[in-house]
Formats: structure tokens, C-alpha cells, sequence
């Protein structure tokens, strides 16, 4: 008997008979189920939504009452540590779980309201650049590119030297400076998109350029800006960690991620827990909005809808 | 029934080459000094390969590109050149059904919306449209509940019934109907085809039907115009034409049609060698490349469209 | 008469099935397809769209899109052996070399980033061990048969230096250069203009009489299988309705569905006839009509319909798939 192929030829299915749901239909069954509901990313979302509109019922502690006398305690399964703080205190004997439930309002106010006018703002602009082409785009082009030669952190400097630091103005200076990938990508579709034949129908029609963007190229680009900004949630996040970093952040004792990872910078060697669980939520958080994006990306495109 | 459409020495360039370099100007010329009529209630049928023009044509009538030069007569007026108000009026008139009919409907719109766009555009309320939409779908026999879907639901040959319920949906008096069954199966192409005729005589349309499918362009034709390179080789009634093409261009094209017979022992014309480009095209006839007949004066001087029967035009030294 | 050339079959496929496993649901896209192709025939496979004949050329070539197409049962019989249960390594001797294939679109099927000479010279460097030295002459030479002007300069071109018929030559000369026994050849001229279609039908006639090729012709366009085919077999929803010598199927076709799509064809003069319409659409590929897939659409089903018709021979060399093929 020769060896079956397996590779090329896939054998033949002996075993399972065409008719009557084989084994293979039925996991396929279970997998198109599977696929529809993103799992994993709604647990993250939703756990973080319940962090940040229910902290004070969830959160065990106030988040900036210090307890000098608790200071640095560890997470309560290490020596040492006490089941009152669950994952230990910070230097100044706060409790870094109800520091991290209380960040989690500032990481979702940032990362979406952040996400929200750089895309706006940013997918504008790539739907005119796209759509009208020639000068316009041209303009539009050089703007990102001196936007992106100069580094954001630079801009934030100033701007919150300037107006100081609070939440509004980080989300200010992000919607500022975070607009460009979105440009480029939706320039990129826009373009493709007018030379389409129902963009020609549209023109032979009468519909004004204005109905066009707004009917025809705005929808359909809309997909790529969605998923973008579920994408770059992360990135905001990331961003507001950095500038919290750097002092130009939430002002404190104000509880954020980012200005927890940098004041747990200096106790990294032995009180590891005061920069590692928020490092660990921001990951996750990041994590859960790449999933949601992907998924996304597939829902939203209506050509994907299942047969009735 | 007079003449609808009049086309004067139209041409169509496109400027090619790099942005910097001011002197060279090199010019592709897709359509290049092409004139032709269509009557009223007529169908016209311009026949070619590709890169010859004649989805050019459609378009320059259509208004998606601006003539370089020559002129374009709708009912009598001069439009060749059309702005604000006066383009918009000219929009009321004329509506085209494109070849793809994946590409030619916008994906995340539903049905009635993209068949009632030219209504919208013009102010109609939502309720009226849907209004309209309900006749037209009857008129396109699709059935009338198709309204909300989306047309990836669609089969290609209903998109392209909805692309046509669009072209109607104004009313215009001429439609241009550029290879609207090239992509479409044999089953859902002849409903097409049967469909665009019995609305030309219900709603008393004109059409100009651009195609290289030339059983097709007979079966739907009263006057056929063939082009190659640009220019027009070859304009007659389509009877005349199907039966004793003079053009050697237009013989070779009619040689090429595949009929479902076995027995049919058609004359084999097999062209050899290259294209000419559109670029800088030669001074002579552009067919001398490839033509069988080619003789002293082909190269050099280009054939006039002359009338060498009555209504039936050919561009060719030989006659 | 010619049938005493076509003695030997070359091919035979039993009982083919394709199915496509994706997320929405099973597409049977080939259910059950048996035929034979003899020697130095040219073999003509016609169906609209989702009939399954391109995945059947697929399933010849070996290129059924992994992982969601498998061939779930059939056997291919190539010069007597099972193409299907040979050994993977042994498959890869045949494809190029015994069976070669010409898909429909010639830009993508060439890489664009390489000179068309290399394109043409892999098959030779994979099968049949030449000397290096010697492969640019017999490059060449293929580019001779298939009338590419001026081949030794046009060797070191780009893909987007030739037009559409020089593009198709040159695939079908990456096809010949083995000098295939069996050439698939799916819409070879669909994606070209009608008078280089020409040209490219001549030339595919000549190599095929030149190099006494078999040939399996797919496609949609009747008038090519009637120019160019000896046997013909219709496809409808992965089955075969009918097959017959091309003056049969023509002449006198059997099954409804060919009937049908013969009517349909565009003839005669404007004002003459109305086409006439097939009615009905194509199934949805995920769902076939039980029975007989055509029974929803045609103007002769009964009851009986709802049972997959057997194929029966209507003559010695035309056969349908029909229950009423003699009433009618």
C-alpha cells in the first residue's frame, strides 16, 4: 500500500461521512461561536470599566490616605504582608490596590478621550487629504511631517510648562500631537477609495463633495479609524504613564498608573510591588484593547455578517 | 426623435510625465478627434479593445473628465464645458450603469439609500425616497422587501439591477451603459440585457452601450461605432456593419467573435504585430501595424472619416 | 473520423469530492464528479461561477487552498496510477513536468519582480537536469514556440514591459517547457481583448497538434469550448449534467441546463428576439438544493427531482444526468 500524501493531497476523510454534521463541522460550529465574542478582551474591558466608575465601592481603601507607620508593606502573601493590603503599600503607606481600581479612571478617561481627538481630529484630516488630493494634500502632508519630526514629549513639555498639569491637559496635549497615524492611514484609504467606481456613481448622481465625504468615505474608512483607536488606546495610556513619569502628569497625590510606576522606580530593588502591579495593569489593559481592535475590524465590516 | 447626443472632433488628453520637467510635455491621447451623433430613443453601441478610448468617451460624456478640446452638443446645447447650476441640470439627464458590480456600490450603504442617492442629492425626503425606491425595484424586478439589505447580500447580476433602479431613478433620457454584463454569468447576463431593452422602450431611453463583446453590442445596437487607438475606424448602421464590415480593423474584430457552433467555419483574421502607443501616436493611420492591407501612404498620411455609403463611415485608405 | 486517435485515457477521475470547510458552513464545492480524457484530446469543462471547475483544475494541479479545501474522497488516475495517494515527493516530480497548468489571469501570475527568463527556467532547473550553461538556450527556445518576438533580448524583461497576449505566452511557456503530457488550462483567454484571444487560441491549437498535448480546458465562454474542444462536460453546482462530443452537446444537448444556457446566448439583431432567462438564481454555494441542485430552476421538475439523478448514457458518447432526459 503506498504511504497516503499528506501534505498536498490531504488523504481522504474516510472515517467521517459528508452527510450529517462530521466531527470537523461541529468544531467549526464551535469556533464561529467562539469567534464572535472577543472573551478575553471583554473581560478586560469591562473589569477596567467597573474599576473606573465603581472605585469607591470596590476600592478597600482611600487611595491618598497615607499611613506612614504601614509604609512599604508587602503584598499579603509575601512575609510580612497583611491581608488589610491586599497587594502591599506604597513609600508613603498607601494601598497600592486601591491606588491601581481608582488609576484605572484616569487610564480610561486618557486613553479614550485621548483616542477620541486624535482620531477625530486625525481621520479628518486624512479623509480631505485623500479625497481632494493635490494642494490640499500637500499641505496636509507637510503638517504631518513636521509633526512627526518633532518629539511629542518636547511639545508636552512645553505646553504643560505652560498650563501646568492636570488631566485635561494631558488629554490636550495628546490629541495635539498623536493625530498623525491616523492621517496617514486614512489618507492612504480615502485615496484608494475615490477612484472607486461608486465614487464616480456618486459624482454622476449630483452629490455635492461634502455628501460625498461624509456618506460614502467617511463610513468606510471609518473601520480603520475604529480599530486604530482601539489600538492606540494602549498607546495613550503608555503616553500618560510616560508624562506622569516625567512629573508633567496627573498632579498627585491623584492615583495614576504611570505616576505609580515612577514613584515605584527607586524601590524596583526591593519593594518590587510598588511599580510592578501597575505595570502589570497597564500591560493587561493594553493587551485588552489590541484584542478588542482586532475583533473590531472584523464586526464592523459589513460584508462579514454571517448568511441569514 | 432628433439627435441627442453630438460629439464634434472630441479629444481627451491626459498629461503624463514628471511634474518638474515643464517642456516635455507628453501627452497621452485616449481619445483623440472622434465625432459621431445619437439619435433619440437609439442605442448606440461603441465597440474596442482596450485602451482604445471608448471608456473614455463614456466618462467625458458623463462629466468625469473635461474635453480637452472639440465639443459636445446635448439636445441641441452646447456642453462642453459645464459648471455649478448648469452641470447639475445636465447631471438631471444623464446616469451610467459601470461594469463591476462589486465596486460600483458602496458596501456599507443599504439598497434603497444607494438607489435613491441621485434623489437624495436633489433634497427628497427620506419617506419619498423610499417611495420611489419601491417603483423602481418593481421596474428592475427585484423584489420590492430588498430595500434594507446591504448589496453583499446580493447576487452580481441583482447589483447590477440595482445599479440600473439608480440609473433610473431620476428619470434621465440617456444612460451610458459601459460594459455593464462583462463580469456577469451567461443565466444572469441575458436577464440584463433583456432588461435594458424593454426599458429603453417603456421609458423611452437612449443608451450608449460600450462593450467589446461584439454578439452582445449586436444584439442590443441600431448604430455601431468601432474605435481603435483613439479614433473612430469604423461608423454604421449595425446591420450594415455585421454583415459587410469595410474597415480591416472592424473585419478582424467581427473574424474574432467565438459563436457557440461547431460548424461554423468563420474566416480566421489573425493579427500580427504590436500596438501602436497613445503616447505620441504616429502621424499615419494607426492601424499600419498590424493591418493586412497596408500600402504605400499608410504610414504616413491618417485616413479621414469618410461617408462611403450612405450613414456608413470608414477611416481607411482603401476606400 | 478522429475518434481513433483518442484510444487511451490519459486521465480518469472517479468520484471526486471537494469540499471547502470554513466558518460559515461546509462548501461542497465539487460533490462526485467522475470523467475520463482521452489522449490528445482537448477536453472542454464549462459551469457559471461556484460550479466548481476551477477547484477541480486546482485538485489536478495540486493547489487546493489549504486549509480549508480538502479533497474529502475520488481518485485521479494519471498514466494509471492515483495521483491522490502518491507520495508528496513524487506528486512534485509530475506537477510541471507531466501536468502543467495556465491560469486565468497572467499579471498576477507572474512575479513582478523577476525577469520573465527566470520565470520560464525554473521548471527547467527543477525537472529535468540540465547543465546550468545550456538552460538560457533552451529558454529560448520555448519562447520560440510560443512566437515571443525577438526572445533573446526579451529574456531579461519585467512582467509590466509585456503587454496582456506577450504576458499569456510567456506563461504558457513556463507551462510547456517540460513538454507536459496534460495541459490544464483555466480561462486562458478570458482576461485578454478579442483579437489577441485569437492569437492565443491559434497558438495553443498548434502546440497542442506540434507537441500532441492532452488538454483540459476550463471555462465559462461557450464559444471557445466550440472552437477548440473535442468532448465537452457541463458542470452545474459541483456535479457534471452532461457530457458529450462538442457537435452532440451543441447540436443536441440533453440536460435542461445546458439547453438553457445555450438559449441564453446573445444572437441575432436588436428587435429580433428576447434572450431567453434561465430563471432563478445560483445557489448559495453553502446551500445546495437537495436532489438535483438544478430542480428549483427548471421548467421540468417533478417530484423525483429531490433524488440525485444517476448519470445515464444517451448515445455512445453522450451522457446525462437527468431523470427526464428522454421525455424531453
Amino acid at each position: 500500500m503506498v504511504k497516503p500524501s499528506v501534505d498536498v493531497f490531504v488523504k481522504a476523510d474516510g472515517e467521517s461521512p459528508i452527510e450529517g454534521a462530521p466531527f470537523s463541522e461541529r468544531k467549526l460550529k464551535f469556533k464561529k461561536l467562539f469567534r464572535r465574542i472577543p472573551k478575553a478582551a471583554a473581560f478586560i474591558i469591562i473589569l477596567l470599566l467597573i474599576c473606573a466608575i465603581f472605585s469607591p465601592w470596590i476600592a478597600p481603601h482611600d487611595p491618598i490616605e497615607q499611613n506612614l507607620a504601614d509604609a512599604l508593606k508587602p503584598p499579603f502573601w509575601q512575609k510580612g504582608g497583611m491581608t488589610k493590603y491586599l497587594l502591599g503599600t506604597d513609600n508613603l503607606g498607601r494601598d497600592i490596590l486601591s491606588r491601581i481600581i481608582y488609576g484605572a479612571r484616569v487610564s480610561v478617561i486618557v486613553g479614550f478621550a485621548g483616542v477620541l481627538f486624535s482620531g477625530i481630529f486625525g481621520t479628518f484630516l486624512g479623509v480631505v487629504a485623500g479625497y481632494f488630493g493635490g494642494k490640499i494634500d500637500s499641505v496636509i502632508m507637510r503638517l504631518t511631517d513636521i509633526m512627526l519630526s518633532l518629539p511629542y514629549i518636547l511639545i508636552a513639555i512645553a505646553i504643560i510648562g505652560a498650563i501646568g498639569p492636570s488631566l485635561t491637559n494631558i488629554i490636550i496635549v495628546l490629541g495635539i500631537t498623536q493625530w498623525v497615524s491616523y492621517t496617514r492611514i486614512i489618507r492612504f484609504e480615502a485615496m484608494s477609495l475615490s477612484k472607486s467606481e461608486f465614487i464616480e456613481m456618486a459624482v454622476i448622481s449630483g452629490t455635492r463633495w461634502w455628501r460625498i465625504l461624509l456618506v460614502h468615505i467617511l463610513p468606510n474608512v471609518l473601520n480603520s479609524a475604529v480599530v486604530l483607536g482601539t489600538l492606540d488606546v494602549g498607546k495613550m495610556i503608555i503616553f500618560e504613564a510616560a508624562l506622569s513619569f516625567l512629573g508633567l502628569g496627573v498632579k498627585p497625590p491623584t492615583a495614576s498608573w504611570g505616576g505609580m510606576l515612577a514613584d515605584g522606580r527607586v524601590y524596583l530593588t526591593f519593594a518590587w510591588w510598588l511599580a510592578t502591579f501597575p505595570g502589570i495593569a497597564i500591560s493587561i489593559t493594553v493587551l485588552g484593547g489590541n484584542l478588542l481592535g482586532d475583533w473590531l475590524r472584523d464586526e464592523l465590516d459589513p460584508r462579514h455578517q454571517l448568511k441569514a | 426623435m432628433g439627435t441627442l447626443i453630438e460629439l464634434k472632433d472630441l479629444r481627451k488628453y491626459f498629461p503624463i510625465g514628471s511634474g518638474f520637467i515643464r517642456k516635455t510635455h507628453v501627452d497621452l491621447k485616449a481619445v483623440d478627434g472622434v465625432s459621431f451623433e445619437i439619435e433619440e430613443g437609439d442605442t448606440f453601441g461603441l465597440v474596442g479593445e482596450s485602451g482604445c478610448g471608448k471608456t473614455t468617451i463614456g466618462k467625458v460624456l458623463l462629466k468625469l473628465y473635461e474635453p480637452t478640446s472639440g465639443k459636445l452638443l446635448f439636445d441641441g446645447n452646447d456642453v462642453t464645458h459645464l459648471q455649478g447650476a448648469a452641470l447639475d441640470e445636465y447631471r438631471k439627464n444623464i446616469q451610467a450603469v459601470f461594469q463591476n458590480p462589486y465596486a460600483s456600490l458602496n458596501p456599507r450603504m443599504r439598497i434603497w439609500k444607494l438607489i435613491g442617492e441621485p434623489l437624495m442629492a436633489k433634497g427628497w425626503s427620506a419617506e419619498q425616497v423610499k417611495g420611489r425606491v419601491s417603483e423602481l425595484l418593481d421596474l428592475v424586478m427585484l423584489p420590492t422587501d430588498c430595500g434594507p439589505r446591504f448589496p453583499h447580500e446580493m447576487s452580481a447580476g441583482q447589483r447590477q439591477q440595482i445599479a440600473i433602479a439608480r440609473a433610473l431613478s431620476i428619470n434621465p433620457k440617456f444612460i451610458v451603459l459601459d460594459e455593464p454584463t462583462s463580469l456577469l454569468d451567461v443565466s444572469a447576463q441575458a436577464s440584463i440585457l433583456n432588461m435594458i431593452v424593454q426599458l429603453q422602450e417603456k421609458l423611452e431611453l437612449t443608451y450608449l452601450f460600450i462593450s467589446h463583446n461584439l454578439a452582445v453590442v449586436r444584439f442590443l445596437s441600431n448604430r455601431v461605432g468601432v474605435m481603435y487607438c483613439g479614433k473612430l475606424v469604423e461608423l454604421a448602421d449595425s446591420r450594415k456593419l455585421y454583415l459587410a464590415p469595410k474597415h480591416p480593423y472592424s473585419q478582424a474584430l467581427l473574424a474574432s467573435i467565438l459563436s457557440p457552433d461547431p460548424d461554423l467555419q468563420s474566416q480566421e483574421i489573425v493579427l500580427e504585430g504590436d500596438v501602436i502607443s497613445p503616447i505620441n501616436p504616429p502621424k499615419g493611420c494607426r492601424f499600419y501595424t498590424r493591418c493586412r492591407e497596408v500600402r504605400e501612404g499608410c504610414k504616413e498620411n491618417e485616413p479621414p472619416l469618410l461617408e462611403i455609403e450612405p450613414n456608413h463611415f470608414v477611416a481607411c485608405h482603401l476606400y | 473520423m478522429k475518434n481513433s486517435k483518442f484510444e487511451e485515457n490519459i486521465l480518469e477521475v472517479k468520484d471526486l469530492q471537494i469540499h471547502f470547510f470554513t466558518d460559515r458552513g461546509v462548501i461542497r464545492a465539487v460533490e462526485g464528479v467522475d470523467f475520463s480524457v482521452r489522449k490528445q484530446e482537448v477536453w472542454g469543462l464549462v459551469g457559471e461561477s461556484a460550479s466548481g471547475k476551477s477547484v477541480i483544475g486546482q485538485a489536478l494541479i495540486g493547489v487546493v487552498a489549504k486549509p480549508a479545501g480538502r479533497i474529502v474522497s475520488g481518485e485521479v488516475f494519471f498514466k494509471g496510477e492515483d495521483i491522490l495517494k502518491m507520495d508528496p515527493r513524487e506528486v512534485e516530480k509530475i506537477r510541471g513536468n507531466q501536468i502543467a497548468f495556465i491560469p486565468q489571469d497572467p499579471t498576477t501570475a507572474l512575479n513582478p519582480l523577476l525577469r520573465i527568463g527566470f520565470q520560464i527556467g525554473e521548471a527547467f532547473k527543477y525537472h529535468r537536469s540540465l547543465r546550468t550553461s545550456s538552460i538560457p538556450e533552451e529558454i529560448v527556445k520555448v519562447m520560440k514556440v510560443v512566437n515571443i518576438p525577438s526572445p533573446e533580448q526579451r529574456v531579461n524583461d519585467y512582467p509590466h514591459q509585456l503587454s496582456g497576449g506577450l504576458k499569456q505566452r510567456v506563461i504558457i511557456a513556463t507551462a510547456l517547457s517540460c513538454q507536459p503530457d496534460l495541459l490544464i488550462a483555466d480561462e486562458p483567454t478570458s482576461a485578454l481583448d478579442v483579437t489577441i484571444q485569437i492569437q492565443i487560441i491559434k497558438l495553443i491549437r498548434e502546440i497542442q497538434d506540434r507537441f500532441q498535448m492532452t488538454m483540459i480546458l476550463i471555462t465559462h465562454n461557450l464559444g471557445l469550448v466550440a472552437k477548440m474542444c473535442h468532448r465537452v462536460a457541463v458542470l452545474y453546482c459541483g456535479r457534471i449534467v452532461e457530457e458529450a462530443s462538442v457537435k452532440e452537446l451543441f447540436g443536441d444537448p440533453k440536460h435542461p441546463y445546458t439547453r438553457g444556457l445555450l438559449a441564453s446566448l446573445p444572437k441575432g439583431e436588436k428587435g429580433d428576439v428576447e434572450l431567453y432567462t434561465i430563471p432563478g438564481q445560483l445557489p448559495n454555494p453553502l446551500y445546495h438544493p437537495p436532489g438535483c441542485s438544478f430542480s428549483p430552476r427548471c421548467p421540468h421538475a417533478f417530484e423525483k427531482c429531490q433524488e440525485i439523478p444517476p448519470m445515464e448514457w444517451s448515445s455512445e458518447d453522450h451522457r446525462v444526468r437527468c431523470w427526464r432526459w428522454k421525455e424531453i
